[in-house]
């Protein structure tokens, strides 16, 4: 009987940390304490605020003054991972969820992916809409582009809610 | 290769765009424009399996089924950065047993501003949350079956889900507040086939109105601005709907004008989901003058998440008819209520399987028990 109790307690436990074991794990370290939202200089407004740069990245905002905003993404996943945190609240399964359920909704024009920090510059030079973030160092010395917002990282953030497949299509 | 809804013959079948046979070259069509490098969209789909055993004797289920859902593929097409094209297609077993391919939604759209974008096309109608949240991807959906009042009119659906014609909407920041509204306008839908007024399908007009009477929608819906993954909106829709009988002249036997007023709340994050929808339907037969009636239909919906993939659910729903309603009958509505406890377990982000135990009360006659007792699962993806 005791046996079969502790059997028992066994499987619970062993349910138990299958059921924990999707918890995500912690974002990777990141190298600078703030983020920067930069932009083609020619991008019409002079600064944005954290509620507005998640809307434009969640695919509500997406004119300014005329202009079609064009959000860039980086696939390097500690900026990644810091921005859709910081400002989203965000995991990237979600946010990318998100993207997946909004296109099936309505369609549109998804975030540009980008490689590296380089890369999201040559796009913000070429292209007026264009939005990127970049570590506060990447930013540094870069000429042609607009500093909207300086976000400082916070060294962790729990995961944040779901995203809008609430959203209704626009 | 039977061919029974040829494009230039206007019949209650063909209304619907449906065409037998063509589906494998339009499959084809499809998977090589995706990718041909020259047209690299990306062509994404939804599809199930579902089982489901009814104890009521009067159920096609009774027996036990095993059911392919809708094959639902979706395209979205950028043209330039402000306009874009979506394609929503399904293919689907038919009562029959045939496979039909259904053209569920085609858009194009314009996006002037944020607050104005500009579509013209076929659409799912500005009813409620779920109509325009979920459409026909069952995977995103977190129960098997779409509430019964927002089942689609080829699957005995009473509220016009689909629409033809132009759609304004657009986002308005003020304050706090995130304000998303939408206003349609297009062909209204029709009944025909009719045998003694009943038997009827809602038809939404595809090819052609059969009245000048053009349906108008909308809604508008409030949203916390920062926390977007709330709403709280109100809805409607007036249109008029003449219904035809099944006879070669198809004579008209009733002219309904119809208003519909809703409203909807919906909370959804990681790990709850609260929905609820509510819909009035005035109703009154300008032909046989009986009167204006009234109807409620309404739905509420939790769901709590744990540990990422599992999901426990529960939905009511009810549907109240008022007696003698001739827009209810012909489409052979009656009052239903139905309880759904149901257990979700997301195997991905793209598959899940859910199971659910229903109860379903209404009224004994129309050769159905008045409790009926179902079980379901499905297994849901989306590719």
């Amino acid at each position: 009987m005791l046996m079969g109790t502790g059997v028992c307690r066994g499987v619970l436990w062993g349910v138990l940390g299958c059921l924990l074991a999707g918890a995500s794990g912690p974002a990777p370290a990141a190298p600078d304490d703030r983020i920067v939202i930069v932009a083609n200089r020619f991008y019409p407004a002079s600064s944005l605020t954290r509620s507005e740069t998640r809307e434009i990245y969640l695919g509500l905002r997406t004119i300014e003054q005329f202009l079609r905003i064009r959000p860039i993404d980086q696939s390097d996943p500690a900026i990644r991972a810091a921005f859709l945190q910081t400002v989203l609240n965000l995991s990237r399964e979600t946010y990318i969820d998100h993207w997946n359920r909004l296109l099936f909704q309505q369609g549109g024009l998804p975030p540009l992916l980008k490689d590296s920090p380089d890369e999201v510059v040559q796009e913000l030079l070429k292209t007026d809409g264009a939005i990127g973030y970049l570590w506060g160092r990447d930013a540094e010395g870069r000429n042609g582009l607009k500093i909207l917002l300086v976000i400082p990282v916070r060294p962790s953030t729990a995961p944040g809610e779901r995203p809008p497949p609430a959203l209704p299509p626009n | 290769m039977r061919n029974l809804c040829p494009f230039s013959r206007r019949t209650p079948v063909c209304g619907r765009w449906k065409r037998h046979g063509s589906i494998a070259g339009l499959l084809a069509v499809l998977l090589l424009l995706g990718s041909s490098p020259g047209h690299a969209f990306d062509l994404r789909g939804f599809g199930d399996v579902t089982f489901t055993k009814s104890d009521d004797a009067g159920s096609a289920d009774r027996h036990g089924s095993f059911t392919l859902g809708q094959l639902d593929l979706y395209v979205t097409q950028p043209i330039t950065d402000r306009l874009d094209v979506l394609a929503e297609l399904t293919i689907e077993s038919e009562t029959s047993g045939d496979f039909v391919a259904d053209l569920e939604r085609l858009q194009i759209g314009y996006r002037a501003w944020d607050w104005l974008v500009i579509r013209a096309g076929r659409f799912h109608n500005l009813l409620g949350y779920w109509n325009l949240t979920f459409h026909h991807g069952r995977q995103i959906q977190t129960t098997i079956n779409r509430p019964s009042m927002l089942a689609f009119e080829d699957r005995g659906g009473f509220l016009p889900v689909h629409l033809v014609g132009i759609w304004l909407s657009g986002y308005v920041p003020a304050g706090p507040l995130l304000i998303n509204y939408g206003l349609m306008a297009g062909n209204g839908p029709k009944i025909a086939g009719l045998t003694s007024l009943s038997g009827g399908e809602l038809d939404p007009n595809n090819l052609s109105d059969n009245s000048g009477n053009k349906a108008v929608a909308f809604n508008l819906t409030l949203h916390p601005r920062g926390l977007h993954n709330g709403g709280l909106g109100i809805c409607g829709n007036i249109s008029r709907i003449e219904g035809f009988d099944n006879t070669p002249a198809a004579a008209k036997v009733a002219n309904i004008s119809q208003q519909i007023l809703c409203g909807e709340a919906h909370y959804v994050t990681e790990t709850i989901e609260l929905l609820a929808e509510y819909y009035a339907l005035f109703d009154q037969d300008e032909l046989t003058g009986l009167g204006r009636f009234t109807n409620h239909t309404w739905y509420l919906q939790a769901a709590y998440t744990f540990a990422d993939r599992y999901v426990p659910y529960l939905r009511y729903e009810r549907t109240s008819v008022a007696e003698g309603d001739p827009y209810m009958t012909m489409l052979g509505v009656i009052d239903t209520a139905r309880t759904i406890l149901g257990f979700r377990f997301n195997l991905a982000s793209a598959s899940s399987v859910k199971a659910e135990a229903r109860l379903i009360d209404h009224p004994a006659p129309a050769g159905l028990a008045e409790h009926a007792h179902e079980f379901a699962v499905q297994w849901a993806f989306w590719f």
